[in-house]
């Protein structure tokens, strides 16, 4: 749970950045080692992230957290392609690791650096869908309720042995969510009553960002992605 | 189950994508209908949404394919509601999962929002829909549901991983490779999403027949005791 928790977010230089830039720039190089034929450019930003987490002072178990999916996935699909197609499965099985380790890195670096409201600030900037918007607005804010709320029914059923056997254990995981769906109708109730209460009708507010832009960041953007694009080439 | 940012190349990356935004569109105008008429509907699917995130974000590796798995809860997602609103409530949960955990991808989020959203949604509603049609238990109707979304959404995934990353292999064969490697924790964890969507269902027919009936997963009065 602690993973998820807004806390997770350094505050770093880069998180006083324009959002737009940073999330822009990442999805930018992004879209350059998804279609890079080469090792390069993906192992160089894997490695550039790398040292940015160490000079963000980033937690070494955080970052593992976040990367034990992408790491297990390279690693077995090295693997499963050396078994199946030799030595040039192995060479496409290391090409595709290699972007796996940049791309993750690359958006574990945006969830570091960019909180999840400038980041939905940004989608709203680039004009997503405004309902869209709202379920995400809505989602992130019932995360934590809901978790909590999953956190107390599983202490209960813990003390009560809900989990010693595999056939309790089903049942009372069941039983938890059933209980975390009914959970959601209340809130639902009591949250729509003050919406009406409030004047809702329908629509939610969008909270205005007021962006902290700088030239520079953009400089500094095209900086990075002219040397992407050149290690790109290679 | 989650592929993961990196995995895919950016054209069928894109491709999925292309897939996903119709159903998409498509769940949002929807959504939009109901709204007029229903102003809980909003909160409904964002609290929806924050359930279906908690559930598919418990994964379970898998050995041989290199990735992981995990109950979808796209099933019970789109028994309550619908699986056109299914599909924008996994939208929603994929990208936040994505964003906060790195699990999944925002390259990935169309191949994701395909297997999850709307073939392991389309599918376990058809399955339950057609299986109440025939007067089958609510129960057994909810299990089958949740277990046809949950191994439904895995073929899918299958087929994205295989036509992404097969490079010069042949397409049938590395399918199957990869379907097989999902066996050995698809199958339990398939009958497990059966169980907990059959449970959920149930759990709120006992406590809350009301909520089924406004749904229109069930008819009957709410004073009814025996299950339909």
């Amino acid at each position: 749970m602690e993973k998820i928790y807004p806390s997770f977010r350094e505050r770093n230089i880069f998180s006083k950045r324009d959002a737009r830039v940073v999330i822009l720039t990442l999805f930018s190089l992004n879209l350059l080692v998804l279609s890079c034929k080469g090792f390069v450019l993906p192992m160089t930003l894997f490695v550039a992230c790398s040292v940015l987490y160490g000079f963000l002072k980033i937690s070494i178990k955080r970052v593992f957290i976040r990367f034990a999916e992408p790491l297990m996935i390279a690693g077995t699909l090295v693997l499963l392609k050396f078994i199946f197609a030799g030595e040039e499965g192995l060479r496409q099985g290391l090409l595709v690791s290699s972007r796996i380790f940049a791309a993750a890195s690359l958006i574990i670096f945006l969830s570091f650096t960019v909180s999840f409201i400038d980041f939905i600030a940004t989608l709203a900037w680039l004009r997503v869908p405004k309902l869209f918007i709202e379920i995400l607005l809505l989602s992130y804010r019932s995360l934590f309720i809901l978790f909590e709320e999953a956190a107390v029914i599983y202490q209960a059923q813990t003390n009560r042995l809900g989990y010693s056997s595999l056939r309790r254990g089903v049942s009372s995981f069941s039983s938890l969510a059933g209980l975390l769906v009914i959970k959601v109708f209340e809130h639902n109730s009591r949250l729509t009553t003050a919406l009406i209460q409030r004047g809702y009708d329908g629509e939610f507010s969008i909270p205005e960002k007021k962006w902290n832009f700088h030239f520079s960041d953009i400089l500094f953007a095209g900086f990075i992605l002219g040397a992407a694009g050149w290690l790109w080439k290679v | 189950m989650h592929i993961s940012e990196g995995i895919l190349p950016l054209n069928w990356a894109l491709l999925w994508l292309g897939v996903s935004v119709p159903f998409l569109i498509y769940g949002a105008r929807r959504l939009k209908r109901v709204a007029q008429t229903d102003l809980s509907i909003k909160p409904l699917v964002g609290l929806m949404a924050a359930v279906v995130f908690i559930i598919s974000c418990m994964p379970v590796p898998v050995p041989i394919v290199g990735t992981c798995s995990h109950p979808c809860g796209t099933g019970i997602a789109a028994i309550l509601l619908g699986p056109s609103i299914s599909v924008l409530i996994t939208g929603a949960a994929l990208l936040i999962q994505a964003f906060f955990l790195a699990h999944g991808g925002i390259s990935t989020w169309g191949a994701d929002i395909v297997s999850m959203g709307v073939v392991g949604s389309f599918s376990g509603y058809c399955i339950f829909k057609t299986l109440r049609y025939f007067k089958v238990n609510l129960v057994i109707s909810a299990f089958m549901g949740g277990i046809i979304a949950d191994w439904a959404t895995y073929a899918m995934t299958s087929i994205e991983l295989a036509s992404g990353i097969r490079g010069t292999q042949e397409f049938t064969p590395f399918f199957f490779q990869i379907l097989v490697a999902f066996i050995p924790t698809q199958i339990p964890l398939g009958i497990l999403e059966g169980f907990i969507t059959s449970g959920m269902i149930l759990m709120l027919y006992k406590k809350r027949p009301d909520i089924l009936i406004n749904l229109n997963v069930i008819e009957g009065t709410i004073n009814g005791k025996n299950l339909p």
